[in-house]
Formats: C-alpha cells, structure tokens, sequence
C-alpha cells in the first residue's frame, strides 16, 4: 500500500495489509498523525489533539481487527488518557478515570484515540457553533458549519484527517453533520451500543453512532462495539450479527418506502438529487413507492419537549460540588448550584434546561411533556405500521446543504428545524444511515438517509454499500484537503 | 441538589381540552423566566432573562402545533422502551478510586467534598 492511497484503502483492506506484514501498523498510524497536523489547524475538528501522546498510544496498540487505525472520539464520549469537556467550561479540567464501554472495545480491537472530536456544548445543536471552544468548520467550503452536534467527529473524517470517528445521536446529531460533510453516518438501533461513559443527555433517545467514508467501514466497527453491556441496563441482548457479511447482500426485490411528507418544502436542487439516488436503487432492482407519513412534521416539536425535559434532569448532576467548573463568588450552597451553572452553561445548554424544566413543571408537565409522550407513541404506530409495508424508509438525510456560519446562530428554531427528517428515528429508537448522495452546483455534499426496523442495520448498511459501489461519492476528497 | 420548594402555578391543569387550551395560548414573560431559572437552579442576567422570554415564547408557539395532532380515543399511553431494562449480575465489583474521583473536585479534603456552610453560618 503506498502513502498516495492509503486513505483511500478500507478498513478491511488495512487489516488485511498490517495482517500479511506488507502495511506496518506505526507507519500506518502515523500517516494519519500527519494528516492531522498538516491541515487540523483550518478546520477545528478537534478540542484535543496531543501528537506525541498519539504516537505512543499507537505503538502500544495490540493485534487486532482495528489494528493501528485511529479515531477521532466525540468528546462527550469519556476516555482515560484525554480529558473529557463536552465542549463545555461547566467541566472544567474533568478527568475520567474510565474508558467508555466503547472506547474501550475499540482499543481492545487494536483501535487508539487519535483526538477528542469537537461538538455543539453537550451535544445540543446542529451546527457546531455552540462549542465554547469554537466552531469546526466545513471541508467543503471553510464558511460554512461542519453540522452537529458531532461535527468534529465528520469534519475529521471528511477532510481524511482520521479514517473513523464515534458520534452520538439524540435527535441527529450523527447523520445530520455527515449529510453536511459528505460522509457515511450510523445511528444505530437505540439499545445496540453501550452508553456506558457516554454523558448523558436525553436517555431516552441517546445512542452512540459511528463516522467513516463508507458504509463497509462502517460495518467493520460496527462488528466491534455493538452488543450488550452489563454496564448500561439500557444496552440491548439482541445477538449481533456478522455485519461485515451483510454488507455484500444483494438489494434486488427489497421495497422501500419514500416518505411523501418529506418531499414537498424541498428546493428542487435537493428534490432532484434525491430523485437521482431513487433512480439509483430501481437499476440494482429495488421498489421504490410513495408512503404517507403525516406525522414527520410533528418531530421536532416532540423532540424538544422530550429531549430537553429528559436533559434538565440530566444535567442537574453538574452543580459545582464533585467535578468541574464552580463558581467562585459563592457564599452558601443555593448560591454556588446557581452561579455555577449560570457562568459553566452556554445559552443555548440553559436555553434548553429552561424549557424542559418548564415542560416538567407543575401545572405544565401534562399539558407538555404528556402530550409529547402521546404523539410520540402515536408516531411509533405510524412508523411501525409503514415499516411492515415496506423494508426501508427513504427521505434526504437533511433538508438543504451546509449553511454559513453564523447564518442560523440568532434563530434557534431555525437550527433545530435542520433535524426535521433525522429526529424520527430517534424518537423512536430505528436504525438509520445517512449516505453521501452527490453535490449541490457549489460542490456541497447532500444526502440519502435509508431508516429500516429495530436492528436492521446489516440490511440499511447493505442498501448503502451498494449505493456507494455504484456511485463512487466515497471517493471524492474536499478539494482543500487533497 | 437539594429539593426545590419554588411553589408553581395553582390551578393544576388536568382536563384534555384545557391542556390543549394551554398549549395554544403559552406565553413566557420575565417573571415566568425567573420562575424556571429559580426551578432549574442557574442564575440568569436581566439581559438573558429578557431574551429568554422571547426565545421560550417563539418556541412555545412553534411546539404548540401539538395541540392539533388528533389522537384517536383512547389516547396512547407511551411505551418507554422496547424491553425491560436487563440489570446486571448482583454483585460486588471494586469501586473507582477514592483518589481519582476526588482529583476532579472543585474543593475535596479529608474525604469529603467541601461546600459552603449550610447550618448554623455567622
């Protein structure tokens, strides 16, 4: 494998090459290094990125199916050798004691941290921005917003500074950011990957997903870090299968369903690509139908009263008592909760505490938070009821390109509404793949996001393999970061 | 934390039609904002507390459109998760270090986090 193509090589075909003795795996590690330091510095993908320490954590990697390869790791997401800061000053210098779950699988499989991923302040928001240690910028064009909230994670990956990064989910926050920098992202089935050292922030609705160009990469990490935890009460016994495997399954005869709902405030520019990715899976002989479901439109609504209800309880542990940032002009202890949490907390985390204790409280908490709870069983049924008609649900991952910085920083509504088609599957714990689907005429990536039943991810992974076989997007490297 | 004692509203709403009545008409002024900020425990400054009030109310307005969706009688009743949570194997597994955990204290000494007086202050 020579230094020209090897960030072109899957994950598979490195395991192969470090596996045979013809790809060492320092050399490998440290090509990767390279990038990070020749082009980070424009980006801002990551809050933390200790080259030297890299480097020994890769020489210290052991055999395995994920040998030498580095990741980028939300850094919502704890690990022992990095801080963990959620993008937040409320954390102050927090130091885990602990790998994640998942972080330590991947480590266990040869896998080291590479760098901590930047992220919207707790994972809440759609653009990055909302990081108090900056914004990351687009690959595609160093204007615009990388997405979020794990828009370091696709940013890094995009621009080929790592092969692979984790991100989470709670309303998008993994497909949306790889819809806007052309790359492949996971939210898998809720349940299939531990939470375990992943901070808490809607735990009905949070889940770990995964970054990588391509789907057959992405079923090669997957294979690794799905499966039951006894840490996390919330991770699912369902047996994990061979992902690796189902990625070759044929598509021919499956039937998928585009949600009608999702096509009508389209700019035609969108509408048309979208089209073009139909017209895609009718030639490997798919069905491709119209299905109705009216429901999509209330997501966002039921999301930001559950997720943020779920979130004002989550994020009451950080008080300024047992870690992080606390407040120093504080004289009794009512004083030092308040000013602690009003100087760590960013806006748009105490916009977000403020609404859902809102939702939760007296005389407010049936008429808002039960009200969202009965829609959203109401959307469960009509998902269900759809997906037994068909195999897969079919929109755009988002509903327009990258936006400017700073473009929807002053209209919180407008910056949740980016999440109108991803927030579904959440809400109601489905699989979905959000997969590079071309270019807009400026060159900015847009997106097929494939949603299918609880632990469908082989078959949603398979249909985006062979999409990506077929239309060679995986392969189109930012011209910034060639 | 400790428990709040802010009182809420009164009148205790618990009729459908009412709740949807609630959510149609929702309002969020400067003094409903300090109540919420006392409930959540931040302090707020009068300019966040001002701009709150206008971004509460616009996306108050925006969540209200629950108020349409028709649910046929009777009504969902929410199903939390897919299965039971699995809870693990009871038993004794070593606790982190006491040392660890208290290097990420603000303020921790001889086994104790240290936090302003409560009882008995001059």
């Amino acid at each position: 494998m020579s230094t020209d193509d090897f960030f072109g090589s899957s994950l598979s075909e490195v395991s192969a090459a470090i596996g045979a003795g013809s790809l060492e795996r320092a050399r490998y590690a440290e090509l990767w290094l390279g990038r990070i330091r020749e082009h980070e510095s424009r980006l801002h993908s990551l809050i933390h990125f200790d080259e030297g320490k890299a480097r020994a954590r890769a020489s210290a990697t052991t055999s395995g199916s994920l040998a030498g390869v580095p990741f980028a790791i939300k850094d919502n997401i704890v690990t022992r050798d990095e801080p963990t800061t959620c993008g937040s000053r409320i954390l102050g210098a927090f130091q885990s004691p602990v790998d994640s779950t998942v972080v330590g699988k991947l480590k266990g499989a040869g896998a080291f941290v590479a760098g901590k991923a930047n992220l919207d302040e707790f994972a809440m928001g759609s653009s990055t921005e909302h990081s108090v240690f900056g914004v990351t910028r687009n690959p595609w064009d160093l204007q615009r917003v990388a997405g979020g909230s794990s828009g370091g994670s696709a940013a890094a990956v995009a621009a080929r500074l790592v092969p692979a990064a984790l991100g989470s989910e709670t309303g998008g926050s993994v497909r949306q950011p790889a819809a806007l920098c052309g790359v492949v992202g996971l939210k898998p089935t809720y349940g299939r990957i531990s939470r375990s050292g992943l901070v808490a922030f809607a735990s009905s609705l949070d889940q770990i997903g995964i970054v990588t160009r391509t789907a057959a990469d992405c079923a090669w990490i997957l294979r690794e870090i799905a499966g039951h935890d006894p840490a996390d009460s919330t991770s699912s016994r369902e047996p994990v299968p061979d992902y690796v495997a189902a990625i070759d399954n044929d598509i021919s005869g499956l039937r998928f369903g585009v949600v009608r709902e999702a096509l009508a405030s389209l700019s035609t520019e969108v509408r048309d690509n979208f089209n073009d990715a139909l017209t895609v899976l009718r030639s490997e002989g798919a069905v491709v139908e119209e299905i109705s479901l009216p429901i999509l439109s209330s997501a966002i609504a039921i999301y930001y009263v559950v997720a943020n209800a779920e979130a004002s309880a989550n994020l009451s542990r950080f008080d300024g008592v047992r870690y992080g940032f606390r407040s120093a002009d504080s004289s009794d202890l009512q004083q030092l909760y308040r000013n602690s949490r009003g100087q760590g907390f960013g806006p748009e985390v105490k916009r977000r505490i403020m609404l859902g204790t809102f939702a939760l409280s007296s005389g407010y908490y049936d008429a808002y938070y039960g009200r969202a709870q009965r829609v959203r069983q109401r959307m469960r049924t009509d998902f269900a009821s759809a997906l037994s008609q068909v195999d897969c649900l079919l929109t755009p991952t988002t509903p327009g390109p990258a936006f400017l910085i700073g473009e929807k920083t002053s209209d919180p509504l407008a910056m949740y509404l980016s999440d109108i088609f991803t927030a579904p599957a959440n809400l109601i714990g489905i699989p979905a793949v959000a997969v590079p689907s071309g270019f807009t005429d400026n060159g900015l990536p847009l997106s097929l996001q494939i949603m299918g039943p609880h632990f469908s991810e082989g078959r949603l992974l398979g249909v985006a393999n062979r999409y990506q076989t077929r239309t060679g997007f995986a392969q189109v490297v930012p011209p910034e970061f060639r | 934390m400790l428990p709040c004692d802010v009182p809420g509203p009164d009148d205790r709403v618990t009729d459908g039609e009412r709740e949807r009545e609630l959510l149609k008409l929702m309002k969020i002024d400067s003094d409903e904002v300090t109540r919420i900020a006392a409930l959540a425990h931040i302090e707020l400054s009068p300019a966040e507390i001002t701009s709150m009030a206008g971004e509460l109310s616009s996306i108050l307005e925006y969540i209200a459109q629950l108020e349409a969706i028709e649910l046929a009688p009777p009504e969902p009743e929410p199903e939390m998760a897919l299965s039971l949570p699995v809870l693990r194997e009871d038993e004794v597994t070593p606790s982190l270090p006491t040392a660890a955990v208290a290097g990420n204290a603000p303020s921790f000494s001889n086994g104790f986090f240290v936090v302003p007086r409560i009882i008995g202050g001059e």
